[in-house]
């Protein structure tokens, strides 16, 4: 071996060496896959949330924010406050308070302020004044997911509806969360209650709209305050902040009768043609029970009793179904359950702390149990179906609970609970289920006003409920003639692709519905209406009718 | 000759190294392109949504397009029921012709 191989042989070793980082380096772009970290990720301060057809419901803006340090501000208030309250479009005092505020580190000034403010701010260049990258999240659908969807704060926390269940969700991770609303229903749901709301002067309107087969919330509406004012920008933290649906309870009256007629059909109190005396007042030691527009005794049948909505029955066939099976029968609906959607709470309902005779009584035609409509719909549901739905707001929800529920047992949290529903469990038997559908189509039959709006061939069922409102502030009673009217609707009856529950508060009687304020008059158009809107916006089929 | 062939190794060296300085540069580029385009279409999405909000585009429906109404259940029909139509239509036309007919004769 010559000097010069050995020369050669070293500087190809360095040569190598010099050029390995370049091969490993154009190696890599070899094997890189298009669309991955090849890419800046553009890391959003909070995830959007979308709808289940990909509409944006609730996105983060970035914007710009003033603040000052007080301590290197060297120029005189005076001049910073002239130059700043055009460009602002703010008051003077407001700004002189900012400026002479307590502390010496930090004040924010404006937050969330346009491009071109922001340009002018900077172009003045006073020492001190400093224009901060901020986020700011935005509604663009307007007030239309008021509280479902719920608010944030200043600092992107959210507060309440799906923003605050879903908080930590929307900040760590990138990608949009899907839920399982839809903005065409929600929209139908919100035209109608709120025509409803200023046609009957209510003082609150609210209602669901859930798929029957999946238990999914389609749209979920709940209007206390003025409809002008976005609640999404207002963070007041009264009533109006409170979502009707979930996180009210109220004695929802006749549209329990529905659950409590499964019961009895369930337990074999009574079938369809059963005849019961129904006399004109029920006298229960001091308590009397009468049914609205009767003062004469007679006798229904089971079927007719359900379809007139009558009191008397329901309540003498309760003592004859016995508290145990009611009790049960509620428990297999839900309503005692510390109920969760997806990971959002719903208050529980208000029950006797001891159920005694007149408890069982009542609690067949809808008084002295106090529940939310998202209790009551998901006992629709399970009644309607037979199966143990729960309610779902997430479009893929047993993704999002894999998911999370991974990334929880690999940091040691405690796992989320999917209810997924056993679908091979029943908790109605066959015949109880059928004669309850039926039980429900009749009572959307015998209703007049149906026929005007010509809903025929869907084999729609439905029940109205008209309840006393409470006087409320802790003392006993209820108020005279302020009722909570609600209508509970499934199309189609005998085999549900849509369940729907709507709750007027309050409408006041008029001339239009003849000094009437009863749901007949009241919830019920509108349930029909939406009902109308609904059914070509989710293609539902007319059908054999059925039922009759 | 060994010279030649060391001189033109070490020289392809320094220019692959000059031109993936320059490439990657321009990936950078395109990345900080590609970025800036996303959050525009996020923007744009964001404004495309909030101009499809249905009490805008049913005003302006009600305001350029008087004469249309919401889709109503009574509306719409099936298949079925279209078929059933058409046959009593036929059949009544044959009815009608059968009449002609034995007029005439």
């Amino acid at each position: 071996m010559t000097n010069m191989t050995k020369i050669i042989r070293r500087l190809i070793i360095i040569g190598m060496c010099l050029f390995a980082p370049l091969a490993i380096k154009l190696g890599a772009y070899w094997f890189h896959k298009p669309g991955g970290s090849i890419f800046l990720k553009h890391n959003k301060a909070r995830a959007d949330i979308i709808d289940s057809n990909g509409v944006l419901l609730a996105t983060t803006i970035p914007t710009k924010s003033v603040y000052i340090i007080p301590s290197e501000v060297i120029e005189k208030s005076e001049t910073i406050i002239n130059e700043f309250a055009p460009i602002l479009n703010v008051s003077k005092e407001y700004l002189n308070r900012k400026l002479h505020a307590k502390s010496r580190k930090f004040v924010w000034i404006v937050r969330h302020i346009a491009p071109w403010q922001a340009y002018e701010i900077a172009k003045l260049g006073y020492s001190g004044v400093y224009v901060a990258k901020d986020s700011r999240r935005f509604y663009p659908l307007g007030a239309m997911f008021n509280h479902i969807v719920g608010r944030v704060d200043d600092d992107n926390n959210g507060l309440s509806g799906v923003e605050k269940s879903f908080n930590e969700v929307l900040t760590t991770r990138q990608e949009s969360l899907k839920l399982s609303l839809k903005v065409p229903v929600q929209a139908v749901l919100k035209e109608i209650l709120d025509e409803g709301k200023k046609e009957f002067e209510a003082n609150a309107v609210y209602g669901m709209i859930i798929c029957a087969k999946t238990g999914k919330i389609l749209a979920s509406y709940s209007q206390l305050e003025n409809v002008d004012e976005n609640p999404h920008e207002n963070y007041k933290l009264d009533g109006s902040c409170i979502n009707l649906n979930t996180q009210s309870v109220f004695e929802y009256g006749s549209v329990l009768k529905f659950i409590a007629a499964a019961m009895f059909l369930e337990n074999k109190v009574v079938t369809l043609s059963t005849r019961i005396a129904a006399p004109a007042q029920l006298k229960l030691g001091k308590f009397t029970i009468k049914d609205v527009n009767r003062t004469w005794n007679c006798e229904y049948s089971f079927q007719e009793a359900f379809v007139k909505s009558s009191n008397v029955v329901f309540g003498t066939l309760a003592s004859r179904a016995g508290l145990k099976n009611q009790l049960e029968f509620f428990h297999r609906c839900g309503f005692f359950d510390h109920m969760t959607i997806d990971n959002m709470t719903v208050v529980d309902g208000i029950f006797p702390k001891k159920w005694g005779y007149m408890n069982c009584f009542t609690a067949t035609y809808g008084y002295g149990l106090a529940i939310t409509a998202a209790h009551y719909i998901r006992g629709a549901l399970r009644v309607l179906t037979g199966h143990e739905h729960e309610l779902h707001i997430l479009d893929d929800y047993k993704g999002f609970y894999a998911h999370e529920n991974k990334l929880r047992e690999e940091e040691g949290r405690p796992i989320l609970n999917c209810k997924v529903p056993d679908l091979s469990k029943k908790i109605l038997s066959d015949h109880a289920l059928w004669d309850a559908r039926f039980l429900l189509r009749q009572c959307f039959k015998a209703s007049q006003m149906a026929a005007k709006y010509e809903l025929e061939g869907y084999n729609i069922g439905g029940k109205t409920g008209t309840a006393n409102n409470r006087v409320g502030g802790g003392k006993k009673g209820y108020k005279e003639k302020c009722n909570r009217c609600s209508y509970t609707f499934a199309i189609p009856a005998n085999n549900p692709q849509i369940i729907g529950f709507i709750v007027i508060d309050e409408p006041k009687p008029s001339a239009k519905t003849f000094g009437w304020a009863t749901a007949g008059w009241t919830a019920a158009p509108l349930g029909f209406r939406l009902m109308a809107r609904l059914i070509p916006i989710l293609n539902l089929k007319k059908e054999p009718v059925i039922f009759g | 000759m060994t010279r030649y062939f060391l001189i033109s190794f070490f020289a392809f060296v320094g220019i692959s190294k000059v031109y993936v300085f320059y490439v990657e540069k321009r990936m950078e580029n395109l990345k900080t392109m590609v970025a800036r385009q996303k959050k525009e279409i996020g923007l744009l999405k964001i404004e495309w949504t909030y101009l499809n909000q249905n009490a805008r585009l049913q005003a302006m429906a009600r305001k350029y397009l008087p004469s249309w109404q919401p889709i109503e259940a009574k509306q719409l029909k099936s298949l079925p029921e279209l078929d059933k139509r058409f046959v009593d239509e036929v059949m009544k036309q044959e009815s009608i012709a059968e009449i002609e007919n034995s007029k005439d004769n």
